[in-house]
């Protein structure tokens, strides 16, 4: 399947993708890559899709190196984030456009744009142009001409970020559902980390051109190797301190964040005694407590926000602040002292960014 | 921008031989005091500030060069004041129908010929009584001058936020005021735009010039055409007032649009 | 809209409109009817009979400024083309090719008679050129193609101009999306940068037919055989001082200028209104 190896890309003395190496495993495997703009996500689609020429480092197709294979020979499905339809054609030309460079024969042509249009659901459009249609529709047609073709693997440039929200969520498993009936590989540029949890069934998450962590959605939510994925994806508290104590057969270790008061941790990667090390832990993994334990603390609650279907809870512990979100059965006064217990702590080593 | 790129490179240097060329042998026949183009064809034999003196020195071309930097400012700042008020009305949307119209309208000068409107002109101005006149010679070049004018005000009214003149009226503030106060400093760069291609159309004029000014009004633009064949080939004398006629304004349109970060746009 | 802010609004239109109305309608009306009046229909016509002057020099003219306009418009695409697909050193092309369109009309015409002239640089340097290859030397004085050669020195830049601010709007996902469906060079500029772009093309070319046909500056100091034809208007005007004539060959002028007008300005309302982008 694809590969690809240390890909590099400098734009003058800005690294856009600084060695990126990662490996699709299934043949139907969608893969996204997640990281804020800048992290070098599209750039990495971009030498994929062979629309930019890397510095450095190969792309392997099956066993093909197609490092140097321009786009218009690769045969990949792109859908842009603009969409880029042809404006000055209709949907059926639009879709039509790659069928007949290939030079098929007409019938064939309208046998694969009517069942395109079908997948995506947009038959009887034909004649329209881009300009006619909703955003949702043109989005619709942008998947239909990049899946006509059938290409060897579909990439998305972040497809869903011009639609409005509710439609976002829809199209979502649509998408999902139309590359696993297609079986080909799909890889997916997005910064909306909900977005890459729901429809991916691996992420990279990138950042400053580097890939921080390759993982399934619930490795990369539950164990996030780096604190910049743990801040990322999702919302986490931040705790800073030293190491006191290290068992690497469990992968636990234990930091004193302030006097008197050690918290335990999964070990994210290797922390020596005496280290500093950050601790993350999940505003939705702090709980209240009845009887003292590990990881038990006594805080006091300084502010309050109903959510809806939640509450979200400003705790104070001496001068380190945290974020607790519970229930909306969960009622607590602000000034109120409460014991909570801080669950599936991680444990980074502190490093100098 | 890919540096090191071969055809690149090709391209934007034949390019910029094509269009310097004809501009560095202008300069070479303004300096030549000496070219007999016998043997040595390519070079003059003899080179210096000869000619550039001589049209300092001729109170005649001296003139015509005074003459064609204060028409050519007068024309600016007349345009832009005929246009003002009609390009407000159009560019912040007070006129909604019509719009296409009046920019058409606005434009019309550009498809009349100069030779077709000098023909026109002649009996008119003759009745008028503004033939050889400097005022005559100022609205003659105005015409030709208003598209520019006219669009760049318009594209500088609509650029402007209509809320700040909303503001502006809270305050108390009314048409002339509003447009004192709050248009004009955010026009600056549309009206200095403007006020060049105004005067660059005005020193570029010569037919209406020839047909209405001369002999008693007479530019460099005259001058270049008496001495590059009209009435004899000079061409030294011809390349030095070509020469005071391009560079200082090439370089005032480069230092405009360095300070002032707005591109000319000319067609 | 109230009466009384339309009254308002024509009140401060009013400067211009008598601008216009004394130095642009009253001419053209006094053309029109001079022309009509004085010099009369059938004189008028008479002068374009097939072996009257004016006539070869209609048909010269166009033909120069058809010359003229194509190639201007074969270059200044292609430029624009190139440039747009390539991406480089465009910001050096695009100051160098906006400065022809700085240089007075009188001036270029200087310049390239000073290029072309039986011993300027052109004309030598191509003689000996041919000379060497034994062919004839060549000799441009007099010759329409003169004023094609100063003519795409100007106009070549102008169809640039036009032509890559239209290429450089067309979103360039588009021109990605084409290349990933399998499109590439040719079939690009065929199917996506020409349908794309044909309207600035158009826009330019007219521009510049106009430009090239009515311009006296150029051929004036060129000189040609037959006489340019506006050259000729303004010689039987400044020479012979026969307004009625002049008038009379005005008419054609300002008919095929004003047709080429509306189109120009129809087509660059919309191209300023966004058309398809």
């Amino acid at each position: 399947m694809l590969k690809v190896v240390n890909l590099k890309k400098y734009y003058g003395k800005t690294r856009a993708v600084d060695g990126v190496t990662f490996e699709l495993k299934r043949k139907d495997e969608f893969f996204s890559l997640l990281g804020p703009s800048g992290c070098g996500k599209t750039t990495t689609l971009r030498i994929i899709a062979g629309l930019i020429k890397p510095d450095e480092g190969r792309v392997y197709f099956g066993n093909e190196d197609i490092t140097d294979v321009p786009v218009e020979k690769r045969e990949v499905g792109f859908v842009f984030q603009s969409y880029a339809l042809f404006p000055h054609m209709t949907v059926f030309e639009n879709v039509a456009f790659g069928l007949k460079l290939k030079k098929l024969p007409e019938e064939e042509i309208r046998k694969r744009v009517k069942e395109a249009l079908e997948l995506v659901g947009l038959q009887g459009l034909e004649d329209r142009y881009p300009r006619q249609l909703s955003g949702g529709q043109q989005q619709r047609v942008a998947i239909a001409r990049a899946i006509a073709v059938h290409p060897k693997m579909l990439l998305f440039d972040e497809p869903l970020s011009n639609l409005d929200a509710k439609l976002r969520e829809r199209v979502r498993f649509e998408l999902v559902e139309l590359q696993k009936k297609l079986k080909i590989p799909a890889i997916y540029v997005t910064h909306d980390q909900a977005e890459a949890l729901v429809i991916s069934d691996r992420i990279a998450v990138m950042n400053r051109g580097r890939i921080e962590q390759i993982g399934t959605p619930y490795e990369i939510y539950k164990r996030p190797k780096t604190p910049f994925v743990a801040d990322f994806i999702g919302i986490s508290n931040f705790l800073e301190g030293r190491v006191v104590g290290v068992d690497n057969e469990k992968g636990i270790a234990t930091v004193e964040i302030k006097e008197g008061i050690s918290l335990e941790g999964f070990l994210s990667r290797n922390v020596h005694k005496g280290s500093k090390a950050i601790i993350s832990i999940r505003p939705e993994n702090i709980r209240l407590a009845q009887k003292e334990g590990v990881n038990v603390v006594e805080s006091k609650v300084v502010k309050k926000t109903f959510l809806g279907d939640s509450y979200d809870y400003r705790l104070v512990l001496g001068d380190i602040e945290l974020r607790m979100k519970t229930g909306p059965e969960v009622e607590l006064e602000v000034g109120q002292i409460v014991k909570v217990e801080l669950k599936e702590c991680i444990v980074f080593p502190k490093e100098r960014r | 921008m890919k540096r090191g790129d071969k055809v690149g490179i090709i391209l934007a240097s034949l390019l910029a031989f094509y269009i310097f060329f004809p501009l560095g042998v202008m300069i070479l026949e303004s300096l030549a005091t000496q070219w007999y183009r016998i043997q040595k064809w390519w070079a003059p034999e003899k080179v210096g500030i000869k000619w550039y003196v001589q049209v300092f020195q001729t109170p005649e071309i001296f003139k015509a060069i005074w003459m064609t930097f204060v028409i050519a400012i007068t024309v600016a700042v007349f345009v832009i004041l005929l246009n003002l008020l009609p390009a407000y009305v159009i560019g912040t949307g007070k006129i909604k129908f019509g719009r296409d119209f009046f920019e058409t309208f606005g434009s019309i000068p550009q498809t009349v010929p100069a030779v077709a409107l000098g023909v026109g002109m002649l009996p008119v101005y003759s009745r008028l009584g503004w033939l050889y006149t400097f005022h005559g010679i100022v609205l003659a070049h105005s015409v030709g001058a208003v598209p520019y004018v006219f669009r760049n005000l318009t594209n500088g009214f609509a650029s402007i936020d209509p809320e700040l003149e909303e503001a502006a009226k809270v305050f108390g503030a009314k048409g002339l005021t509003i447009i004192r106060k709050v248009y004009l400093p955010l026009l600056k760069p549309y009206l200095a735009a403007a006020g060049v291609l105004a005067f660059a159309w005005s020193i570029n004029e010569f037919v209406l010039t020839m047909l209405l000014g001369y002999p008693t009004i007479a530019t460099i633009a005259v001058k270049v055409y008496q001495n590059a064949g009209g009435y004899y080939w000079a061409p030294h004398l011809a390349g030095a007032l070509s020469t005071l006629l391009v560079v200082p304004s090439l370089i005032l349109i480069f230092l405009l649009e360095k300070y002032t970060g707005i591109s000319l746009q000319r067609v | 809209m109230s009466m009384d802010e339309r009254l308002k609004n024509f009140l401060y239109f009013s400067p211009l409109l008598i601008f216009f109305a004394v130095v642009l309608f009253w001419p053209l009306f006094n053309v029109f009817y001079t022309s009509s009046k004085e010099f009369g229909l059938a004189n008028a016509l008479a002068l374009f009979k097939p072996d009257k002057y004016a006539w070869k020099s209609l048909i010269f003219t166009i033909r120069v400024a058809f010359v003229s306009t194509l190639l201007s418009a074969f270059f200044g695409y292609s430029i624009a083309l190139i440039l747009v697909m390539r991406k480089s050193y465009e910001n050096v092309i695009i100051q160098v090719l906006r400065v022809p369109l700085f240089v007075p009309y009188i001036v270029i015409g200087f310049i390239w008679r000073a290029l072309l002239a039986p011993k300027g640089y052109v004309t030598m340097i191509l003689n000996i050129l041919l000379t060497k290859l034994g062919f004839e030397p060549i000799n441009f004085m007099g010759k329409g193609i003169s004023i094609n050669i100063a003519h795409i020195w100007l106009y070549i830049p102008m169809i640039f101009i036009i032509s890559y601010a239209a290429l450089v709007k067309i979103n360039p996902e588009i021109i990605e999306a084409a290349r990933s469906l399998g499109a590439s060079g040719w079939v690009i500029i065929k199917k996506i940068y020409l349908p794309l772009t044909w309207r600035a093309l158009i826009t330019g070319t007219s521009i510049v037919f106009l430009a090239a046909f009515v311009g006296v500056s150029i051929p004036l100091i060129l000189g040609s055989e037959p006489t340019y034809f506006p050259v000729y208007i303004y010689y039987i005007l400044n020479q012979e001082f026969d307004i009625a004539k002049a008038s009379a060959m005005s008419m054609v002028f300002v008919a095929i200028s004003m047709f080429l007008g509306y189109i120009y300005f129809t087509l660059s309302i919309r191209l300023r209104r966004g058309g398809y982008q």
